[in-house]
């Protein structure tokens, strides 16, 4: 078939579109392009803040997309914190090791949970249930933490991660739709039920668990408050606290100091600096899990 | 024989060594035999090195744990931290430092202290706090702490005494004195406007009106746009800022105080908040504030400020000079006249508004010093001597001076001391000259320098009576800084109302009030100057407040200053 051919047939197998189809296309093409620009203004701001002199900060009124004098001054000053790379390191292991924890619970947790015939199922059931909704509060926790030893400790962001009961519902809905023919054939050939969950089950939940581990991952990477509670050595607190900090540190706690902490860059550079710093990593990550995460996002949901 | 010698050489022992201790405890003061300054002192306390310490025999190594408020940047851990061992070598302590940003300070303090994980020393986020733990008997009463505190008793005044005690309990809570940046706002003018419009400095509300216009209406900076204004807020949406802080007090007190007729007068009563309302109304309708006069936060606000867009501000005079420098790119003669200090206050009739505060409210946690009595005068000794003047003020405040780097081994790139005056102020010489000539902190800003040790600095820093280094060796510098502390002199002498508020401490519903009703206060103010409410509706307001919870803040006032309650409020 010729090249003419092949445009003639595509021509003539296209779908027509009445004058009312292109007023819709265009109507929403603007909606979203409008929403589109919503969404990316603000971010390019922070950017461009971030990236911004305070020269020109100033010459701008604190308004600024694109610099006409980009400088890294804010990112020098905020990865010049004396803890910063240490934060850093911390909250990236916690969140491999946190993302690692919830999976070690939530895996074998659901998995046996979907085995209705096992004894006493319903009663474990509903005492997981009760506590995924009734929590104990932030002082019975600070004693738990305490009395387990965990104060003032790396583990204190990881051992929590254990209970993530929500989580493991899921895992444990998801199990319940595997095939009962698939098990059987694995009961047929000999396999015990850790090989089951190992060699049938967890290959089939990969898409759930990359949802449910970019989850337990943001959570983790983004979490500050357990460091405010549980940790007062700042080596072992996580960046999101650093940069949290300095985000909080008012105009007026430096006034008149003679420490001239914001020399040649303002505070709003700064704290917009703090909010790139702290989005990128979890953004790299992202598109890499994102075809799971829209997969495991409706797994579950609908049984058969 | 022997026996009858022995017991006579072991009772003169004992009489010789009661003697001693009884000398000790004479010289330590009872509380009510401390006389504390009615006002602020006007510099640091000269003697400190003569202080006497004795009652702490430093022998004993005792662990403490102090939670200080933290600036941002994250303080250093304890095992870098050159303030801390230096401390722990000179007081023969091991300290655990906690620094905590001021706006966690209280989950913090509040979910330790209800798990029973109570820190020794901490500072307190608020007094409502302070006066719940001390109703809880969680506090020890600064009674028996500031007889041990020498040099505390000279810059605590008696009003910060009346602010400490818990009406409830007749106990005081924590310890406090002077604040590091009390009393060093001001209004500053343009200078250069001034003689642009061909006007004096206005010291009457009409000649503020014009100077206003002019600022606005008549082109200062000369560029042919309207684009210059008299003053803005800043108060970021949460207040008349600026115009709150210099104009509040232009019809009197912004605190509730007994008349000569002893009488309570309220400023929402006495036509005083009314009358400073109207003044921003009038300023409004003329259009002499700027177009986000109400929204701009005070950060945002400054790009007005170092573009030359602005006739009027509040603002200390080291900062508004070394932002205005940089930005200018130079600290000339020229630059610096631009501002001037109006140590005349701008409207007649009207004072600055009050000075005094107290700073940073120390509390003492009682099941943490119960039996152990030594550990107690090891730290007040300690933190007595961390305020200004006090052997160890240099040591630890604004990132220490060299000693105390020389001491734990860290190699400088400059050197820092602290020089006192003879009129009672101090400046910091740093002696530091990078290879381009220019001066830099001395030492390794991402290690040691910045805002990284400036927790210990809540304890004793005070920069009402700092000035810059009058002798850099750069006569543009030694200039800069000249007019720099000239104008600090001027701030720390303008007419300021009394501050009555220290007399006043609010519990219950009063305090609850005094806070929930800020928004709606707020709120409506904002209306009054803008006219979306007309001002002839003020007494409407007043009294809603008064049924909104006013009256609670009215009767506590009353009973807290000792007189009736007014009419109005009964």
């Amino acid at each position: 078939m010729t090249k003419e051919a092949k445009l003639q047939a595509r021509k003539r197998n296209r779908i027509r579109m009445t004058r009312a189809d292109v007023v819709y296309q265009v109507f929403i093409y603007t909606i979203v392009t409008l929403f589109t620009i919503c969404c990316v203004i603000p971010l390019l701001y922070v950017i461009g803040m971030s990236l911004t002199s305070e020269g020109e900060m100033i010459q701008k009124n604190y308004f600024v997309i694109i610099p006409e004098h980009p400088t890294l001054k804010a990112y020098e000053y905020v990865f010049g914190q004396f803890n910063f790379w240490n934060s850093m390191g911390i909250s990236v292991a916690r969140t491999i090791l946190g993302v690692a924890a919830m999976l070690v619970f939530v895996i074998p947790g659901g998995y046996i949970m979907a085995k209705r015939e096992m004894p006493g199922q319903r009663g474990i059931m509903i005492f997981f249930i009760i506590t995924m909704l009734i929590g104990g509060g932030l002082i019975p926790g600070y004693l738990l933490m305490r009395d387990l030893k965990l104060l003032n400790t790396f583990w204190v962001y990881i051992v929590p991660a254990f209970g993530n009961t929500y989580n493991m519902l899921i895992v444990k809905i998801f199990v319940e739709n595997i095939p009962k023919d698939i098990i059987e054939s694995a009961d047929l050939d000999g396999a015990s039920e850790i090989q089951k969950m190992i060699k049938i089950a967890v290959p089939l939940l990969v898409p759930t668990l990359c949802a449910l581990s970019l989850f337990a991952a943001v959570a983790h990477w983004n979490s500050w408050f357990d460091a405010l509670l549980y940790v007062r050595d700042s080596s072992l607190h996580p960046v999101q606290f650093i940069i949290r900090s300095l985000m909080l540190s008012s105009p007026s706690d430096t006034q008149n100091l003679s420490l001239t902490a914001f020399e040649k860059m303002t505070p709003e550079g700064v704290k917009m600096a703090c909010v790139i710093v702290g989005m990128v990593p979890i953004l790299c990550v992202y598109p890499f899990l994102q075809k799971y995460f829209i997969f495991g996002m409706y797994t579950g949901s609908v049984k058969g | 024989m022997k026996k009858f010698l022995s017991l006579l050489l072991v009772c003169v022992l004992l009489g010789l060594s009661g003697a001693a201790l009884a000398e000790d405890a004479a010289s330590v003061p009872a509380f009510e035999d401390i006389v504390f300054p009615e006002t602020m002192p006007s510099g640091y306390y000269k003697d400190a090195q003569s202080l006497d310490y004795s009652y702490d025999d430093m022998t004993e190594t005792y662990e403490v744990e102090i939670v200080s408020q933290g600036y941002g940047s994250p303080h250093l851990p304890n095992e870098e931290d050159p303030i801390l061992h230096y401390l722990n070598n000179a007081f023969n302590l091991d300290i655990t430092f906690t620094v905590v940003n001021g706006e966690d300070l209280e989950t913090h303090l509040s979910t330790r202290i209800a798990a029973g994980d109570y820190p020794d020393v901490f500072v307190l986020p608020s007094r409502e706090f302070a006066f719940q733990l001390s109703d809880a008997g969680l506090l020890i009463d600064a009674r028996e702490l500031y007889p041990y505190l020498p040099l505390h008793q000279k810059y605590v005044t008696q009003g910060m005494i009346d602010y400490s005690t818990n009406t409830s309990n007749d106990e005081i809570a924590f310890i406090t004195k002077y604040g590091i940046q009390d009393g060093i706002w001001c209004a500053a003018i343009r200078t250069d406007w001034l003689e642009a419009f061909g006007m004096e400095m206005p010291t009457t509300r009409e000649e503020l009106i014009e100077y206003a216009k002019a600022c606005t209406f008549n082109d200062p900076d000369g560029n042919g746009q309207d684009d210059t204004w008299f003053m803005t807020a800043a108060g970021g949406g949460n207040g008349l800022g600026m115009l709150h802080n210099i104009f509040c007090t232009m019809a009197g007190p912004n605190q509730a105080y007994v008349d000569e007729n002893g009488e309570l007068s309220h400023p929402y009563f006495n036509g005083v908040r009314k009358e400073f309302l109207t003044f921003c109304k009038e300023l409004y309708d003329l259009g002499v504030l700027a177009p986000d006069w109400y929204t701009i936060d005070w950060e945002t606000a400054k790009s007005y400020t170092l573009n030359d867009k602005i006739g009027l501000l509040y603002y200390p005079a080291g900062s508004l000079y070394g932002e205005y420098t940089m930005a200018q790119g130079n600290q000339d003669e020229e630059t610096m006249a631009v501002w001037k200090f109006m140590e005349q206050y701008p409207i007649e009739g009207g004072k600055y508004d009050v000075a005094g505060n107290p700073g940073y409210m120390w509390a003492f946690s009682a099941p943490c010093f119960e039996g152990q009595e030594g550990k107690l005068l090891r730290v007040l000794h300690m933190i007595d001597t961390m305020c200004v003047g006090g052997e160890n003020f240099s040591h630890t405040a604004q990132s220490a001076d060299d000693i105390v780097y020389d001491q734990f081994g860290i190699e400088r790139i400059g050197s820092q001391e602290f020089v006192y005056t003879d009129d009672g102020m101090f400046y910091i010489r740093q002696t530091n000259l990078d290879e381009n000539g220019a001066e830099q902190f001395p030492y390794d800003q991402g290690s040691y320098g910045g805002l990284q040790l400036a927790s210990w600095q809540n304890f004793g820093l005070n920069v009402s009576w700092q000035l810059s280094d009058p002798d850099t060796g750069d006569p543009v510098i030694d200039n800069a800084n000249a007019i720099t502390n000239e104008a600090i002199k001027v701030i720390a002498g303008v007419d300021r109302w009394p501050n009555y508020g220290l007399s006043v401490t609010l519990t219950g519903d009063a305090a609850e009030a005094s806070i929930t009703l800020g928004d709606w206060i707020n709120a409506t103010e904002f209306e009054f100057v803008t006219g979306a409410r007309s001002l002839d509706e003020y007494e409407d307001f007043a009294n809603e407040w008064l049924s909104r919870g006013g009256q609670a803040i009215i009767e506590q006032t009353a009973e807290c200053l000792g007189c009736e309650v007014p009419e109005y409020a009964q």
